[in-house]
């Protein structure tokens, strides 16, 4: 039993693991390319990789697999992207390519939107969540609580306000 | 704020939800206010992204697994072709000039992929699609090889021909959707010109016209009114198409069989059905058709 829980080679375990540490992988990838969709595949691909030696990795270690995994996979992209870059005689404007200090303040910025919606009244936040994440229409939100589309719309500008002020100049 | 808020209209929501312009938002707020509003917004799509369900990458992941046992042979291409290279649309296009072998891209159950052309045209691949070409000769040659579902935005130049084993292609520079699979031929054209080339026949299509033949119906010419794909952008529609059609996409899209030998297949359906949720679009087709349906949890569907 212990070691059927622990075995990546499983099916249940390896979808254990994906919940488990997708979300902080694709985050991680998300500020290092700041390319949602490269951020997607290469998440994908780590998992693919763990999927491949899930009879080698050992089950505590595969949190840190995943991660350098990434990372290398996210480095020799970059290293081919430079190849290529001298290839064409630098022809290519490198658009993704941000400072660290800009990749910091972005980071920074992000976890201070995080907590200015965490600190939302009860009401306001769940309104928002639903709109923004659960990407649904202020009348179908409306009409799962049982309020007004109007009420619905003031909770947003409200979160909107505070979510302003909080954060205020960057 | 710079003027009175009227109580009866929360401005900041509707802006949100793209119903106010940021010139409009202007005539609110002060132009501090704004710029601190443009930025939260910007975060917000940020933190909007990194808060997206993970449930299709779980998909798209073991449908690589699986198929990945399937074609170990092509590890090279796959690997490159399938995993990296659609974002990456520069360091794809030089990929192909490189690459000496002809390059093809498939796309999985429910997988949608963009991927740039050599000379920077764009197609957006379909589910359960299947595009090859040859990049060493593309620049004298644009010809390629589809099968499944595409919609192209074609940079002007030489004559781009799209080669299926219902008929072919052929534009200068334009935007078009070609659909060519067993036995459904359909192209549309959204802008320029296109010329189709089905058995003996020729047409030339302009914007919003539509060429198609199914089966072994006459090819029929009809209007459309869209200005691109409605699959594009998560949903696919259809205008008077036999069921037997829908549900192959349906299966295409959501990686289902559906057991339809007890209903009418050749009644045709006119409607659509989003790629996001399976519930909603069963019953956007089935109930609509007056057709009952049946989940069962292994991924069959069972019609009656």
């Amino acid at each position: 039993m212990i070691k059927d829980l622990n075995d990546i080679c499983s099916n249940i375990v390896f979808e254990k693991l994906f919940h488990k540490h997708a979300k902080d992988l694709r985050r991680f990838l998300f500020f290092k390319t700041k390319d949602i969709d490269l951020a997607e595949d290469i998440l994908q691909d780590a998992f693919i990789k763990l999927w491949d030696n899930c009879a080698t990795v050992n089950y505590e270690k595969s949190k840190s697999f995943l991660f350098t995994v990434a990372n290398n996979l996210f480095l020799n992209i970059k290293k081919h992207e430079k190849v290529i870059a001298q290839h064409q005689k630098n022809t290519i404007k490198s658009s993704n390519q941000e400072s660290p200090e800009f990749i910091m303040l972005e980071k920074e910025f992000l976890e201070k939107i995080e907590k200015a919606i965490s600190d939302l009244p009860e009401k306001q936040k769940e309104v928002f969540l639903l709109s923004r994440i659960e990407k649904m229409k202020y009348r179908e939100i409306a009409e799962m609580l049982g309020i007004s589309v109007k009420a619905v719309e003031k909770r947003m500008h409200l979160a909107l306000l505070e979510m302003k002020e909080k954060i205020g100049n960057v | 704020m710079k003027k009175k808020v009227n109580n009866e209209k929360y401005f900041l929501a509707e802006w949100l939800d793209d119903k106010l312009t940021d010139n409009e938002l202007k005539e609110f707020v002060t132009l501090d206010d704004y710029q601190q509003l443009l930025n939260l917004r910007k975060g917000l799509k940020d933190f909007e992204m990194l808060e997206q369900p993970l449930d299709s990458t779980l998909v798209k992941i073991k449908n690589s697994i699986t198929q990945k046992r399937n074609t170990i042979s092509n590890k090279f291409n796959y690997k490159w072709s399938f995993s990296i290279a659609a974002t990456l649309a520069i360091l794809f296009g030089l990929f192909f000039l490189m690459s000496t072998n002809e390059i093809s891209h498939k796309t999985a159950f429910g997988e949608q992929k963009i991927i740039e052309l050599p000379d920077g045209s764009q197609v957006t691949m379909n589910s359960k699609s299947l595009i090859e070409f040859n990049p060493d000769s593309w620049e004298s040659n644009r010809i390629l090889k589809l099968s499944g579902e595409a919609y192209f935005k074609v940079k002007k130049g030489s004559q781009f021909t799209v080669n299926t084993n219902n008929g072919n292609v052929i534009v200068l520079g334009t935007e078009f959707n070609v659909n060519s699979s067993d036995n459904y031929f359909e192209v549309i054209c959204y802008e320029g010109k296109v010329k189709v080339e089905k058995n003996t026949k020729e047409f030339i299509l302009t914007p919003g016209k539509t060429v198609r033949k199914y089966n072994n119906n006459l090819i029929e010419e009809y209007i459309t009114n869209n200005n691109f794909p409605a699959w594009t952008k998560g949903e696919s529609s259809f205008i008077s198409v036999p069921l037997e059609f829908v549900i192959a996409s349906i299966e295409k899209q959501y990686n289902l069989v559906v057991l339809a030998d007890d209903i009418d297949t050749t009644k045709v359906y006119t409607g659509s059905f989003t790629h996001n949720n399976l519930d909603v679009a069963l019953a956007s087709v089935f109930k609509t058709m007056n057709i009952k349906y049946l989940k069962k949890d292994n991924g069959i569907i069972s019609l009656e």
